[in-house]
C-alpha cells in the first residue's frame, strides 16, 4: 500500500539519522526520570518508599524477634537507647550495648515499673542468630540483622505492648501487611479503572455516559457507613488471609473511580492526537491501537494515580481497623497495632505504641510526594 | 418442721415493725421534698418501713449520682446499679442468707412445694398507690401466663414446665406454691431475678390488658403499636430485663428513684429523680434515698467514660472500666480524679475456662478430646504462672475452673488437679494417646495419620480472652500440638459454640460460689453455655443434642435431688457428691483463681463498703443498697 | 434556574434508589441476624438468655422473610415515613433517626463552613506569595494534615482537652445543657465542645483545600489578563481579588460534591471516640448488632445528606456561572 504518508519510511529514516549521531534521541522515560529527578522532595520520597517496601520485603530478616514472641517479664517495657561506646574499669571502647531492665512491680497500680540497669550491658550487633524463622514461609534461617548477641536478653527498640512482645519487630510485620495492602489493592483498582475508564474514554456516547454516571454516584456514597457494612457482612469463619483479600477487594471497589477518571481523560484527549488518528486511518485494529499506540503514552499518569491511590488504601485499612471490622490479630497491621494505641493507658502510660501511628503518617506522605513528582513528570514536554 | 433460718428472718420484721412504730412521729425527709403537696413522711413510708443500717454512717440528703453507661443496649447498668428490688434480698457480703426486703418475712412449707410472704403495711408505689399481694397476683395470674407477654418463662419459676399458683390471704399476705418441689425458689427470689415477682403495679399496668380494659387494643394501634401486649411492654416494661422499664416516667416503681429522662435510642443523658414514697428509712429515721437524682451519660466507647472516671465526673464505676487492665491507669488517676479504687471480690470460678469440645463433629478430634489425657496433657504444658503475670498484673494463684476456696461448694482435687508447669509429662500423655507420630511441620498427626489442627477461638472484644488464647497456642504449639489462634466476631463465636462446632473456646468462668445452685454450667453439661459439651447439654434441656455417657447423667440425677431440698446443708452435700465426678471427668481447663475486681469511687460518696462481692445474679453495687450511699458534700 | 434546579432533583431520585438497594444489600449481607447478635451479647455479661426466647424474637421480627419481600416492605415504609423498628431499642427507627442526622448535618455543614474560612485566605496567600515560608509551611502543614488518621487526633485532642482544660469529657454539651431546652447558654457551651470534632474532621480536607485553591490560583495569575492588569497599574490586592479569585473560586465550589462524602465518613468515626450525639455512634452500633432498620436508615440518610450537598453545590456553581445552567 502506497499512502501519502508513509510512517515506517519516516521511523526508519530517524534511526538512520539518531544512529549516525546527527539527532540527539532520548526515550519518554528517560525524559521523565530527567525532569522527576530535578523534583527534590520526590527523589527523597522515592527513597523513602523503596525503604519502605524493602523493609516489607524482608520483615522476618529485619525483625529481632518473631511478632508473636511474648515475654511476662516485658509488659510495656520502655524503649531502650542504643549505646554505642561503652565505658568500664577497661576504659571506655566501641562496643554498641542496650541496657537491661531493672523492673518492680508497682504495689498499687500492679504496673510494672522499669528502669535501664547499667549492670546489664546486652551487646548487640548486626547479622545475630536469634530466633529460627522461615524466610517467606520457604526458607529456614535464623540471622537477624540487629539484635542482642544472646538472644535470651531483652531487646526493645521501640518498646514492648501489653503482653511483652517487641513492637519493633510488629511493627516491621505489619509493615508487609499494610504495604501490600495498598499495592494489591491499587492492583485491583487498576484493572477495573483500566478497563471501565479505557472504555468511557475510547467508546464515548451512551457507553460513556453510564459509567460517568456509575463512578457519579460510587463518588456520592460516604465510604465509611459502605466499608463499615460490607466489612461486617464478612463471613465470620473465614481465615485471615481471606479477610485480608476480601478487604482489598472492598478498599479498591471504591478506589477505582479515581484512575478510570485519569484514565477516561487521557483517552478522550488522545483520541483527537495526530498520532492516534494516523494510525486509525492506517487501518490498525483497535486492540492494537490501544494497547501498542495509546496505552505507552498513559503510563507515567497511571503510575501518578497508583501512587496517589496507595496512600487512601493504608488509611482506609487503619481506619477498618480501629473500628474493629478490618484485620484481624494473629495478623498484624499497622492499623491493627494502633488498635492497641487506642486507649488511655497507651497515651499516658505507653505512648511508644503510636509508633506504627508515625510509620503510616510517613508512608502516606512519602506516597504522596512521589505521586506528586510523578504527576508533575509525567508529562515531559509540558514547561 | 420450718426452718430455724425462717423464723429468725421473721424475728427480725416483727422488730422492724416495733420500732417503726415507735418512731412514726420522728422520721425525716429531704429538703428536696419539702413544699411539695404530699402527705406526710410518716404516711408515705407506711408503718414498717424497712429500716437500713447505714454502712459507715447516717448520711445527709442531696446531690446528684453521676454514672456512665456504654454502648448500645446498656440497660442492665441501670438495672445492676439501681433496679435491685426483690422480694427478699442478699446481703452485700453475700453470705447466702436471705433478708427480709419487699416482704418482711416468709416461711417455706417442709416438702419445698409452697411459700408464705408477708408484705409491709402501708407500702407504696412511688405514685403514691398501695402496693399490695394484689400487685403480685396481678404477675403470678394475669401477666407470668399469657403467650405474648411471657412466651417463655423464667426457668425458676417453673417446676417441670408447671407456672405457680397463688392464693392471697390478705393484702399483706399470699402464698405462692407447685405441686413439686422448688428447693431453689428462696435463693432465686433473692436473686436479680427475684425483682421479677414485685415489678408491675396492678393499677396502672393492667390498663394495657383487654382482660381489664376493653379498649386496650384500640390504645395499642393509636399509639401506633402492633398489640396490646406490645404496647404493655412498651409502657410497663414486662419483664426485668427489658429496656422499657427505663422508658416511661409515668410507670409507677418501688425503686428508691424513678426516671425522668428516660433512656431511649439516641438519648445522652438519662435522669431519675427520688421517689417520694421510697419505703425504705435508715436507723435515725431519715427516709431513704439520701441522694435526691441521678444522671447518667451514655457513652459509645468504654474509653470515653474511662476518661470521664479521670477527670471527676463519675462518682461510682463497676462495670465498664473498672478492670484490671485499667488498673495502672486509674491508680495513677485517683488525686486528678477525686477517687479511690475500692477492691471487690469476684466470686467466679476461675480468671478464664478453656473449654475442648466433648462433642466435636469431627469423629477423629472426638476421639482425641475425649481422651482426659488429652485434656491433661493441655493443661500440664500451661505455665500458668507466666500467663498470670502477662494478663491479669499478677494477680491470682493457679487453679482449675471450681468453686471459691471458703464456700461450703469447694473442692479441693477439682481445684488443684494437674496445674504443674510440666512440658516432659505433656509430652509423655500426648505420646501415650496415639499422638506421637509428627508431621512435615514438626506438629503432631492425628492417631489416623491426618494433620491435627486445634483451633483456639476467642472473642477479639474481649481483650483478655483473645490475649489469653494468643499466649495459650504459643504454649501448646511447644508441646507439639497444632494449635491457632481464631479470634472471631461474638456472634459467629457464639453461633459456632452452640451448634458444636468448635475445637477449644476461651471464655470466662461463671459461678462459683452460692450461685452454683442457680447456674451449674461450668460443673456438669446444664445449658448451651456448658462449651465443653454443649450437645449433651442440649440433651438436658430437651433441645436435640446427644445421649451422654452415664456419669452425666448421675450428675442431672444430683442436681435433681438439690432442687428437691431446701435444707442448705444438704444442698451442699449433693453438689460436693456431683462435684467429684467433675474432678474425675476434668471438663475444663483452669487458669487461676478469679482476678479480684474493683469499683471507682468518688472520695465524696459515703456508705460505700468494700471487699463485697460481684456478679450478674448478685448485682454490685445494687447489693450494696445504693439507697443508703450519701455525698459527703 | 428553575428548570436547572428541577432537572437536578430529578435526576437525584434513581441516585436515591441506588443507595436505597446499596443501603439495604449492606445491612443484608451479614451472617446471621440480630437475635443471634443480641444473644451472644447477653451471654457475655455472664446474663443468660433462653432459646424458646430467641425463636419468639426471629419470628416477631420477621427476619426469616424472603429478602426482596423485606426490601419492599422496607422501602415501601420509608416512602410512608416509617423506617421500621430498631430491635436494639424497641423503638421506631423515626423517633431517634431524625434527630442524630440533624446533629450530622449540623456538624458537617459548620466544618465545611470552618474549612472554607480557613482555606481559601491561605491558599490566596499561598498563592500569591509562591514559594514563601508561608507558602512552605502550609504546603507542609498541608500534606502532613491529609496523612494522620483522623481518630489519632481525636483520641489525644480529646485526653488533652479534658485532662489540661478541664473541658467536660467528649460529647457537644455539658451535662446540665444537654437535655436543657435551647438558650443563648447553650449554644456557647455548644462551641465549646464542638471545635475539636470541626478540628478533627475539617483538618484533612481543609488542607486538601487549601492546596486546590493555591493550584486554582496560580493557573490564573500567569494569565495574560492578570498581567495586562498590573500593567495598567491596578493595586496588587485588587488585582487578585476582582478578577483571579473569583475564577479559580469556581472550580473550588465544585469540590464540596467529594467534600461531604469524606466530612461524613470523616464524622462517622471521630464522633465515635469523642461520643458525639451524632449518627456515627448509632451506626456503629447498629451495624454491629445487626440492627438492621436502623443501620439502613442511617445509610440511607447520610447518602441523602451527601446528594442534596452536591445539589447545593450545583445550584451555587449555576449561579456563579451562566455556562453551567445554560448547558
Amino acid at each position: 500500500m502506497s499512502a501519502p504518508f508513509d510512517t515506517t519510511k519516516d521511523a526508519e529514516l530517524l534511526d538512520q539519522q539518531v544512529h549516525a549521531g546527527s539527532l540527539v534521541a532520548a526515550s519518554q522515560w528517560a525524559l521523565i526520570w530527567h525532569k522527576f529527578s530535578r523534583h527534590r522532595l520526590a527523589m527523597v520520597a522515592l527513597v523513602v518508599v523503596v525503604l519502605i517496601y524493602l523493609v516489607a520485603a524482608f520483615a522476618e530478616f529485619l525483625a529481632p524477634y518473631d511478632p508473636g514472641k511474648f515475654d511476662p517479664r516485658y509488659t510495656f517495657a520502655p524503649p531502650q537507647q542504643i549505646h554505642l561506646f561503652l565505658t568500664d574499669e577497661d576504659g571506655t571502647r566501641f562496643a554498641p550495648h542496650v541496657l537491661g531492665y531493672k523492673s518492680q512491680v508497682d504495689p498499687k497500680s500492679f504496673r510494672r515499673l522499669f528502669q535501664p540497669d547499667p549492670e546489664k550491658v546486652i551487646p548487640i550487633a548486626f547479622f545475630v542468630e536469634g530466633q529460627p524463622y522461615k524466610f517467606w514461609g520457604i526458607w529456614e534461617a535464623n540471622r537477624h540483622f540487629l539484635g542482642p548477641l544472646d538472644k535470651a536478653d531483652p531487646f526493645f527498640l521501640i518498646g514492648g505492648d501489653r503482653l511483652g512482645r517487641d513492637l519493633l519487630s510488629r511493627t516491621i510485620h505489619g509493615t508487609r501487611i499494610s504495604m501490600s495492602i495498598g499495592l494489591v489493592g491499587v492492583t485491583f483498582s487498576l484493572i477495573i479503572g483500566l478497563i471501565l475508564g479505557g472504555i468511557s474514554g475510547y467508546r464515548g456516547g451512551l457507553v460513556d455516559r453510564v459509567i460517568q454516571r456509575v463512578i457519579e454516584f460510587i463518588r456520592s456514597v460516604p465510604t465509611i457507613p459502605l466499608w463499615l457494612g460490607l466489612a461486617a457482612a464478612m463471613p465470620k469463619d473465614w481465615p485471615p488471609l481471606q479477610v485480608y483479600f476480601a478487604i482489598l477487594i472492598i478498599l479498591s471497589l471504591i478506589g477505582w473511580t479515581e484512575i478510570a477518571r485519569v484514565v477516561r481523560g487521557r483517552f478522550l484527549s488522545l483520541r483527537r492526537e495526530d498520532f492516534v488518528i494516523a494510525a486509525r486511518l492506517d487501518g490498525v485494529s483497535e486492540f492494537r491501537l490501544i494497547m501498542r499506540h495509546m496505552m505507552p503514552s498513559l503510563y507515567s499518569h497511571i503510575i501518578a494515580a497508583i501512587t496517589l491511590a496507595i496512600p487512601n488504601m493504608i488509611l482506609a485499612e487503619t481506619a477498618l481497623s480501629f473500628l474493629g471490622l478490618g484485620l484481624q490479630p494473629p495478623i498484624v497491621s499497622w492499623g491493627v497495632l494502633l488498635q492497641d494505641a487506642q486507649n488511655l493507658r497507651a497515651i499516658t502510660q505507653a505512648p511508644w505504641q503510636f509508633v506504627p501511628g508515625v510509620c503510616v503518617v510517613v508512608a502516606v506522605l512519602a506516597l504522596n510526594f512521589l505521586g506528586d513528582g510523578v504527576r508533575d513528570a509525567a508529562d515531559p514536554y509540558a514547561k | 418442721m420450718k426452718h430455724l433460718r425462717v423464723a429468725a428472718l421473721a424475728g427480725i420484721s416483727f422488730a422492724a415493725l416495733a420500732s417503726g412504730a415507735a418512731w412514726a412521729q420522728e422520721y425525716q425527709q429531704s429538703p428536696a421534698l419539702d413544699g411539695l403537696d404530699l402527705p406526710s413522711v410518716a404516711e408515705r413510708v407506711g408503718s414498717e418501713p424497712r429500716v437500713v443500717t447505714p454502712v459507715s454512717e447516717v448520711g445527709k440528703y442531696g446531690g446528684t449520682f453521676r454514672g456512665g453507661m456504654v454502648g448500645g443496649n446498656d440497660r442492665n447498668m441501670l438495672f445492676t446499679y439501681f433496679g435491685y428490688e426483690p422480694l427478699l434480698s442478699w446481703d452485700a457480703d453475700w453470705s447466702g442468707e436471705v433478708f427480709p426486703n419487699i416482704a418482711s418475712g416468709y416461711t417455706a412449707s417442709e416438702d419445698s412445694k409452697s411459700f408464705t410472704f408477708t408484705l409491709r403495711e402501708g407500702m407504696k408505689w412511688s405514685d403514691g398507690s398501695p402496693f399490695t399481694a394484689d400487685d403480685i397476683a396481678f404477675f403470678i395470674e394475669d401477666v407470668l401466663p399469657d403467650e405474648k407477654l411471657f412466651p417463655t418463662k423464667p426457668g425458676w419459676l417453673t417446676v417441670e414446665g408447671e407456672l405457680p399458683t397463688i392464693a392471697v390471704a390478705s393484702p399483706t399476705e399470699f402464698t405462692i406454691s407447685w405441686t413439686k418441689p422448688n428447693g431453689l425458689f428462696i435463693i432465686n427470689a433473692a436473686s436479680v431475678y427475684g425483682v421479677q415477682l414485685a415489678l408491675l403495679n396492678k393499677a396502672y399496668c393492667s390498663q394495657f390488658m383487654p382482660k381489664y380494659n376493653p379498649d386496650a387494643d384500640a390504645n395499642a394501634k393509636a399509639a401506633g403499636v402492633a398489640d396490646w401486649a406490645e404496647h404493655m411492654t412498651n409502657m410497663c416494661g414486662v419483664g426485668i430485663e427489658n429496656i422499657q422499664r427505663w422508658r416511661n416516667p409515668e410507670r409507677p416503681t418501688l425503686e428508691a428513684w424513678h426516671i425522668t429522662e428516660p433512656y431511649v435510642a439516641g438519648a445522652t443523658r438519662v435522669s431519675f429523680e427520688r421517689n417520694p414514697y421510697y419505703w425504705k428509712v435508715d436507723t435515725a429515721g431519715n427516709q431513704l434515698p439520701y441522694i435526691d437524682g441521678l444522671s447518667i451519660s451514655v457513652n459509645a466507647e468504654a474509653q470515653t467514660l474511662l476518661l470521664s472516671v479521670l477527670a471527676g465526673e463519675i462518682d461510682y464505676e463497676v462495670r465498664h472500666t473498672a478492670n484490671t487492665a485499667n488498673l495502672p491507669v486509674l491508680a495513677e488517676g485517683t488525686e486528678a480524679g477525686n477517687f479511690y479504687i475500692s477492691p471487690r471480690e469476684s466470686r467466679v470460678g476461675n480468671s478464664l475456662a478453656v473449654s475442648v469440645n466433648l462433642n466435636s463433629h469431627d469423629p477423629v478430634k472426638a476421639e482425641i478430646f475425649g481422651n482426659k489425657d488429652f485434656r491433661v496433657a493441655l493443661s500440664h504444658a500451661l505455665d500458668r504462672v507466666a500467663i498470670i503475670d502477662t494478663l491479669f498484673l499478677g494477680q491470682g494463684t493457679p487453679q482449675q475452673v471450681s468453686p471459691r476456696e471458703g464456700t461450703p461448694f469447694y473442692n479441693e482435687r477439682l481445684a488443684t488437679q494437674y496445674l504443674e508447669y510440666n512440658v516432659d509429662e505433656a509430652n509423655r500423655l500426648l505420646d501415650s494417646i496415639g499422638l506421637d507420630k509428627r508431621g512435615g511441620n514438626g506438629f503432631r498427626l492425628a492417631p489416623d495419620g491426618s494433620p491435627l489442627v486445634v483451633n483456639v477461638a476467642a472473642v477479639t472484644a474481649l481483650g483478655a480472652n483473645a490475649d489469653a488464647a494468643e499466649l495459650l497456642v504459643q504454649y501448646w504449639q511447644a508441646v507439639g500440638v497444632d494449635a491457632r489462634f481464631s479470634a472471631q466476631d461474638r456472634t459467629r463465636f457464639y453461633e459456632e459454640k452452640t451448634a458444636s462446632q468448635h475445637d477449644i473456646v476461651v471464655w470466662g468462668a461463671t459461678s462459683g460460689g452460692i450461685d452454683v445452685f442457680i447456674d451449674p454450667r461450668d460443673y456438669f453439661p446444664f445449658s448451651t453455655e456448658s462449651n465443653f459439651a454443649v450437645d449433651w447439654a442440649k440433651y438436658y434441656i430437651g433441645d436435640g443434642g446427644t445421649e451422654p455417657p452415664d456419669y452425666v447423667k448421675e450428675q442431672w440425677a444430683l442436681y435433681d435431688q438439690i432442687k428437691g431440698t431446701s435444707n442448705p446443708e444438704e444442698q451442699a452435700a449433693l453438689f460436693q457428691q456431683l462435684l467429684e465426678i467433675t474432678a474425675d471427668q476434668f471438663y475444663q481447663i483452669g487458669i487461676s483463681t478469679a482476678i479480684p475486681g474493683l469499683a471507682v469511687v468518688s472520695n465524696n460518696l459515703g456508705n460505700v463498703p468494700t471487699d463485697t462481692p460481684t456478679g450478674w445474679i448478685h448485682p454490685d453495687p445494687g447489693t450494696l443498697n445504693t439507697e443508703q450511699f450519701y455525698f459527703k458534700n | 434556574m428553575l428548570i436547572f434546579i428541577l432537572k437536578r432533583v430529578a435526576g437525584m431520585i434513581p441516585a436515591m434508589f441506588a443507595i436505597s438497594i446499596l443501603a439495604f444489600t449492606v445491612i443484608q449481607l451479614p451472617p446471621g441476624d440480630y437475635v443471634s447478635t443480641y444473644a451472644a451479647q447477653i451471654a457475655q455479661t455472664g446474663e443468660a438468655v433462653d432459646s424458646a426466647v430467641l425463636a419468639n424474637l426471629r419470628e416477631r421480627y420477621g427476619l426469616g422473610e424472603n429478602v426482596a419481600v423485606q426490601y419492599f416492605k422496607w422501602i415501601g415504609g420509608i416512602v410512608r415515613g416509617d423506617f421500621g423498628q430498631s430491635f436494639e431499642w424497641n423503638q421506631p427507627v423515626t423517633e431517634l433517626v431524625w434527630g442524630r442526622m440533624g446533629m450530622t448535618a449540623l456538624i458537617s455543614f459548620l466544618t465545611l463552613i470552618t474549612m472554607w474560612a480557613v482555606s481559601l485566605p491561605i491558599g490566596i496567600i499561598s498563592a500569591v506569595r509562591q514559594y514563601s515560608v508561608i507558602d512552605y509551611l502550609t504546603t507542609t502543614f498541608a500534606f502532613l494534615a491529609t496523612a494522620v488518621p483522623e481518630f489519632l487526633v481525636a483520641i489525644v485532642l480529646l485526653y488533652i482537652s479534658t485532662m489540661w482544660f478541664g473541658v467536660s469529657v467528649g460529647g457537644l454539651f455539658s451535662p446540665a445543657f444537654e437535655n436543657a431546652p435551647f438558650s443563648l447558654a447553650k449554644v456557647l457551651d455548644f462551641l465549646q465542645h464542638a471545635w475539636i470534632p470541626i478540628l478533627v474532621i475539617g483538618l484533612g480536607s481543609t488542607a486538601a483545600l487549601t492546596r486546590i485553591m493555591r493550584a486554582n490560583l496560580l493557573d490564573e495569575l500567569h494569565k495574560p489578563y492578570v498581567e495586562a492588569a498590573r500593567a495598567k497599574g491596578l493595586p496588587e490586592g485588587r488585582l487578585v481579588l476582582t478578577y483571579p479569585v473569583r475564577v479559580a473560586l469556581n472550580p473550588f465550589i465544585s469540590t464540596i460534591g467529594w467534600v461531604l462524602p469524606a466530612l461524613i465518613s470523616g464524622e462517622l468515626i471521630v464522633s465515635t471516640v469523642l461520643n458525639l450525639p451524632t449518627a456515627g455512634p448509632l451506626l456503629l452500633q447498629a451495624l454491629k448488632s445487626q440492627d438492621m432498620y436502623l443501620a439502613g436508615a442511617f445509610i440511607l440518610l447520610t447518602g441523602g445528606l451527601v446528594l442534596i450537598g452536591t445539589l447545593i453545590s450545583d445550584i451555587l456553581l449555576a449561579i456563579s456561572d451562566p455556562r453551567i445552567r445554560l448547558s
